[in-house]
């Protein structure tokens, strides 16, 4: 089965990528997502693909990393004309209103608490991929 | 000295010419009566002594000149230099005369007495012949013309005191400020007009209540007997500033100077009292305006240690603050990590694990799951700070309908039954207010007896003086009323948790929105029936 789907997830710590890694796995769409861990490893992973590979048809961004942190590439990717097309989804441990506010206004399509249970960590994977499909909408916050 | 007349001093009859002579000397030069007498006095006592004691004595009236100063001069020869002795005669004839000096030789002894002659009354030669010729004549003298002059002379005398007394004590009473004299003990023995009318009493009556009425008496040592002098230094001036008592009662401020009269009363003294009220009260103010200055002083330097001491406080509440909120966030980090691994075990190997193992399991997770909400509340209680709290008008019936949907998994769980009244709109932090209604109506659910169904109702009021009060009423357990400020103080909680879970925040977080918005949270409650929390608003 061929999937055109393709997530990018940037996280740098290395259990959270394990974990979201397990539960792709776990629904059997672990081919549809990539991982890298901070957000200047986005842009270069960006900057090397090119045709025939197509842009992820999502990115997903922690908060707290080194070099780039997630608001700081989000408002990189927003500001190039080649990647601004590309949803974004901010990946966070906890809800902060201020940094929550701020991506909002960067242009991320939403901000994503992370999850805690197993069984939360598949439906969070598994509403990742259905976003791409176009079958999910994430949840706007104010 | 310029001679002008001689007199020999042998008999009565020598003494009575060299008074008589003296007196028209001194007269002639034209000076007063009472000089003229002085002058004669002193003449007489040496005479009196050399027509006694004295061998072929004579005296000589002139002129005299030193230094440009003219003097009368009274000479007075004695041969018999043996009398050596000043005697009492001598002591008074020199407080009579200016000089007084005595010379003693092989001749005997001369003694000089010399009178000045003010300077502004002149005389040529010619008037000291004319002297000369009119002392040299001759005086016809008999004891009832001497006696009868003499009493013209005392009469005239006694007229001239009695003038100048007047004119003194018209000067004394005159005058704005008392004056008194005392005897040796301190009584008053006179006093002036001013003095008379300040204390209004005789001056019997003074003596008497002058310590106990008229001075105040913390203006002089208790075991000063007087005021009016040092009992160290009797013969020096003394002074000192009292409170006087006036007729009408009201004590003014004076100073008193008091002199002792150098006479043969041994201290007796002459005093005055100046009123010096303003001075004191100038010299009042001035210290009040120092005192008022240096307090100010004071206060602005208060003012700024205040200043010092509250910006230390809004930093370290800053820097506490943002310690709650990353300490927080750092901890959900590893937690989150473990409730996972431990749901991830449970649901992954649960076939390999035992019934014991697997109830371990799930405390251990349970366990963290608790903590993830504390940590959850304390991020929240942290994050309530002035600096973001940006108010805007706020609907609350949308408010509580928002926090209505967030509790629906619960209020469906439970079949709670909420009703709400309307409500007004305020100034306020929408997100803020959001929490505090959730927080509210999900104790509302939480605290309820298992067996009854939660119904809660909301309404609001005016409260008056541009206050909005909201009820939110429950049926719940409810809670007795002494506890009322632990229910609202960090992690107080009135109930064990295997009876009803919770992180002891929640309240706490309610309180300090409703502090933040300058409002007011209290409760009331009857256990069993229910309880109702009131929260006062500003509308503005």
């Amino acid at each position: 089965m061929i999937r055109n789907i393709n997530i990018l997830l940037a996280d740098d710590d290395v259990e959270d990528r394990f974990i979201i890694s397990d539960a792709f796995d776990t629904i059997g769409l672990a081919d549809c997502i990539q991982f890298v861990e901070d957000g200047e490893k986005v842009l270069s992973y960006l900057d090397t693909i090119g045709e025939p590979v197509p842009l992820p048809n999502l990115v997903i961004l922690d908060l707290n990393m080194p070099k780039l942190n997630g608001t700081q590439t989000l408002k990189l990717l927003k500001e190039d004309q080649r990647y601004n097309n590309i949803p974004v989804i901010i990946f966070s441990t906890s809800l902060n209103e201020l940094e929550m506010q701020e991506c909002m206004h960067l242009g991320a399509n939403s901000y994503v608490i992370k999850p805690v249970t197993f069984d939360e960590c598949i439906d969070t994977a598994r509403r990742f991929y259905n976003f791409c499909e176009g079958t999910y909408q994430f949840p706007t916050i104010e | 000295m310029q001679p002008i007349v001689k007199v020999t001093l042998e008999n009565e009859r020598g003494l009575i010419l060299a008074h008589k002579k003296s007196m028209q000397l001194v007269q002639l030069s034209g000076m007063s009566l009472a000089v003229q007498t002085s002058f004669a006095s002193a003449v007489s006592e040496i005479a009196r002594d050399c027509i006694t004691t004295g061998q072929g004595a004579y005296m000589n009236l002139g002129v005299q000149i030193r230094n440009k100063e003219k003097y009368l001069s009274a000479a007075i020869h004695d041969r018999n230099p043996s009398f050596i002795n000043a005697s009492a005669g001598v002591a008074c004839a020199r407080r009579l005369v200016d000089e007084l000096d005595i010379q003693y030789s092989d001749q005997g002894k001369i003694t000089r007495l010399l009178l000045k002659i003010p300077t502004h009354l002149q005389f040529s030669k010619a008037r000291i012949a004319e002297w000369k010729n009119y002392l040299d004549q001759e005086i016809p003298l008999s004891p009832y013309q001497e006696n009868s002059s003499k009493d013209e002379q005392l009469k005239e005398l006694a007229e001239k005191l009695r003038e100048s007394e007047s004119r003194y004590k018209l000067l004394t009473d005159t005058l704005p400020l008392m004056i008194f004299t005392t005897d040796p003990a301190g009584k008053i023995t006179y006093y002036n007009k001013y003095a008379k009318e300040y204390f209004g009493t005789t001056l019997d009556q003074l003596n008497e209540s002058l310590w106990t009425y008229h001075i105040h008496p913390e203006d002089v040592a208790p075991d000063t007997p007087t005021i009016w002098f040092n009992n160290v230094v009797k013969l020096q001036p003394n002074q000192g500033e009292f409170r006087l008592r006036n007729k009408q009662g009201a004590l003014i401020w004076h100073q008193l100077v008091s002199v002792p009269l150098d006479d043969t009363q041994h201290f007796s003294r002459v005093g005055f009292c100046v009123e010096i009220e303003a001075h004191k009260r100038m010299e009042q103010a001035l210290s009040d305006n120092r005192e008022l200055r240096e307090t100010k002083q004071e206060l602005e330097r208060y003012q700024l240690e205040l200043e010092q001491k509250i910006e230390e406080l809004n930093r370290s509440n800053f820097e506490l603050s943002q310690f709650a909120y990353v300490a927080s966030h750092d901890l959900q980090e590893p937690l989150r990590k473990i409730i996972y691994y431990s749901n991830f075990l449970q649901q992954k190997y649960v076939g390999l694990i035992d019934e014991q193992g697997t109830r371990a399991f799930s405390n251990m997770f349970s366990a963290a799951q608790r903590m993830k909400q504390l940590i959850h509340d304390l991020l929240s209680l942290s994050r309530i700070r002035k600096e973001d709290n940006f108010t805007t008008a706020t609907d609350l019936n949308q408010i509580f309908q928002e926090a209505l949907q967030d509790l629906e998994m619960t209020i469906r769980e439970k079949g709670a039954q909420v009703s709400m009244s309307s409500l007004p709109v305020i100034s306020a932090n929408p997100v803020q207010m959001r929490q505090l209604f959730g927080n509210i109506i999900s104790n509302a659910i939480k605290y309820c007896a298992p067996d009854t169904q939660p119904v809660i109702a909301v309404h609001a009021n005016n409260g008056g003086n541009g206050h909005v009060m909201l009820y939110i009423r429950d049926n719940g357990i409810g809670f007795e009323e002494k506890y009322l400020e632990k229910m609202f103080s960090l992690f107080q909680r009135l109930h064990t948790r295997d009876k009803y879970e919770g992180t002891g925040i929640g309240l706490t977080i309610c309180k300090k929105i409703v502090e933040l918005h300058k409002g007011n949270i209290t409760a009331t409650s009857t256990p069993g029936i229910g309880s109702t929390f009131i929260i006062t608003l500003p509308v503005n």
